[in-house]
């Protein structure tokens, strides 16, 4: 068996993401991470309690950091395919306490985090993620609010004690704000004014969070399932593309004189069906053309000319 | 009737004025209104040189060592086989006036614009606000825009898609600006003599 894959073969496969959800106390957070593919729960903050009985998962209490890594070291988790953290916060505060054993440098004396010691979370902190990745596990934060001063604004951000989160954010593939509105419990993965959100994904941004009566599988749907149909169409659009392309870039290689120029400037530039960034390209191809033959456009006869110059000036301009 | 330009630079160069109250930023706002050319500054000139770095990985010769080497080839590695400067441009009418919508993006490839950004302090969310990607992804259509930003040591992405409302987020903000110029006489003659499309 072959580890190659060819580009369709990963939109067959299964989909490993890294997300978090972020949100006020009491939203449903837990719940909604729970509804990700076969998830187990690392359990920081007591939170599996919250859940309704019939959404309840297989779960860990966990108390140190070192009780995450036996885990995922030692015990067999090949079952589950998405490990869900609750919460992001805490989890933080047991990679400091872990670190701190070996290095107390990585504490103040106030018991907050040095810069030193950030960086050394920080790089725990991707570790772990790597140590997910090669487990082929997706993982799901969990996270309580804080709000931040920006300028004079208050936006809303992950509670991560010692970071503003960038450093985290950088890691995650989506990020959604909870948050329930006129009683209805939505996640947004939009940033606005009001919360910073990610969306890498580049899926449908505002989620609405139904009652459940049935089958605890909203990220499973929404998120998970939705992914890895639109890779399917962005791999149909990314092929599509690519052909254009390839025909562009042979019919302009296939111009051998200044006739064939004119004729390709004034019939077929730019007159095929604008695909992302194609006129551009053509645009591209032609004057590299164009300085190959020697010519220069007339802007009076709107023709190329032939230019005996050494010196080359070729430019097409989009109309 | 006149058609006036709007570009990414004159309302980050607004915003910036009135987050700011400090006499330097009145008088860059009005050097931008102005088109008064400045000297570039020490910060600027560090954006230009990284910016130019990441070019020369994306390029065939790479000349000597710089000091941020490692996170300028990362960003190459994201931005190689794009086209570099391309211009964007696009009409807009907002109330009876019209403007035309006018940009240069530092990298567009397949469906992604991307803009690279070098700064000391960033923090999340920090382009949120900016009108640089509602232009570029208005004037060109592409799906997605993703700044590329950068402190030397890492670099973070902020991802930002084309959506339907995208028209109205960039109307409000040529709004905003017209309806601060009406009390401002100075800054309003700059903008009326300067930014007439046909100067450009």
């Amino acid at each position: 068996m072959t580890l190659i894959k060819k580009p369709n073969e990963l939109t067959q496969s299964k989909i490993k993401l890294k997300g978090l959800i972020y949100g006020q106390p009491g939203t449903g957070k837990t719940s909604v991470a729970l509804s990700s593919p076969k998830p187990l729960l690392i359990d920081f903050d007591n939170g599996l309690r919250r859940v309704s009985k019939q959404y309840q998962t297989d779960s860990v209490q966990i108390e140190s950091y070192q009780n995450l890594l036996d885990i995922l070291e030692k015990e067999n988790i090949t079952n589950y395919e998405t490990i869900v953290i609750d919460t992001l916060g805490k989890m933080i505060d047991r990679i400091a306490d872990w670190l701190a054993i070996s290095n107390p440098k990585v504490k103040q004396a106030d018991g907050q985090l040095s810069m030193k010691g950030w960086g050394n979370v920080k790089a725990e902190f991707q570790r772990l993620l790597k140590l997910l990745e090669s487990k082929n596990k997706s993982v799901i934060f969990i996270a309580h609010e804080k709000e931040e001063k920006v300028g004079d604004e208050v936006m809303k951000r992950p509670d991560v004690a010692g970071s503003s989160g960038k450093d985290i954010v950088k890691e995650l593939d989506f990020m959604g704000y909870m948050s329930i509105k006129g009683g209805k419990r939505t996640i947004d993965l939009a940033p606005n004014e009001a919360y910073y959100a990610k969306n890498s994904l580049g899926l449908d941004s505002f989620l609405e969070y139904k009652t459940l009566t049935g089958i605890n599988n909203f990220l499973t749907d929404k998120i998970f399932d939705a992914y890895k149909e639109k890779l399917k169409k962005d791999e149909k659009l990314s092929n599509d593309y690519n052909s254009l392309i390839e025909e562009l870039k042979n019919k302009i290689n296939n111009i051998k004189n200044i006739e064939e120029l004119n004729l390709y400037y004034s019939t077929v530039y730019n007159q095929h069906e604008k695909f992302w960034t194609s006129y551009d390209m053509e645009k591209t191809f032609l004057s590299d053309k164009i300085k190959e033959l020697n010519c220069e456009f007339d802007k009076k006869t709107k023709q190329f000319i032939c230019n005996n110059k050494e010196e080359v000036k070729g430019e097409v301009k989009n109309d | 009737m006149t058609k006036f330009l709007i570009t990414p630079s004159l309302l980050s160069s607004f915003a910036w004025y009135l987050s700011d109250e400090s006499k330097d930023s009145r008088k860059k706002f009005l050097n931008t209104l102005g088109k008064v050319k400045t000297p570039t500054t020490p910060a600027q000139q560090k954006g230009l040189d990284f910016e130019a770095r990441i070019n020369e990985f994306c390029g065939q010769f790479i000349s000597g060592i710089y000091e941020y080497d490692i996170i300028a080839r990362d960003i190459a590695n994201i931005v190689k086989g794009g086209l570099w400067q391309q211009a964007c441009k696009k009409d807009l009418q907002v109330g009876d006036k019209e403007f035309l919508l006018y940009g240069k993006m530092d990298v567009v490839k397949r469906d992604t614009i991307y803009d690279i950004k070098f700064t000391s302090n960033y923090e999340l969310g920090k382009f949120l606000n900016s009108a640089q990607h509602l232009i570029y992804l208005y004037c060109t259509g592409l799906p997605k825009f993703q700044y590329l930003i950068s402190d030397g040591k890492d670099y973070w992405i902020e991802d930002y898609h084309n959506h339907a409302d995208i028209e109205n987020e960039i109307k409000n903000k040529i709004t905003y600006f017209l309806s601060y110029l009406k009390n401002d006489q100075e800054a309003k003659e700059l903008f009326e003599t300067k930014w007439g499309a046909k100067n450009d």
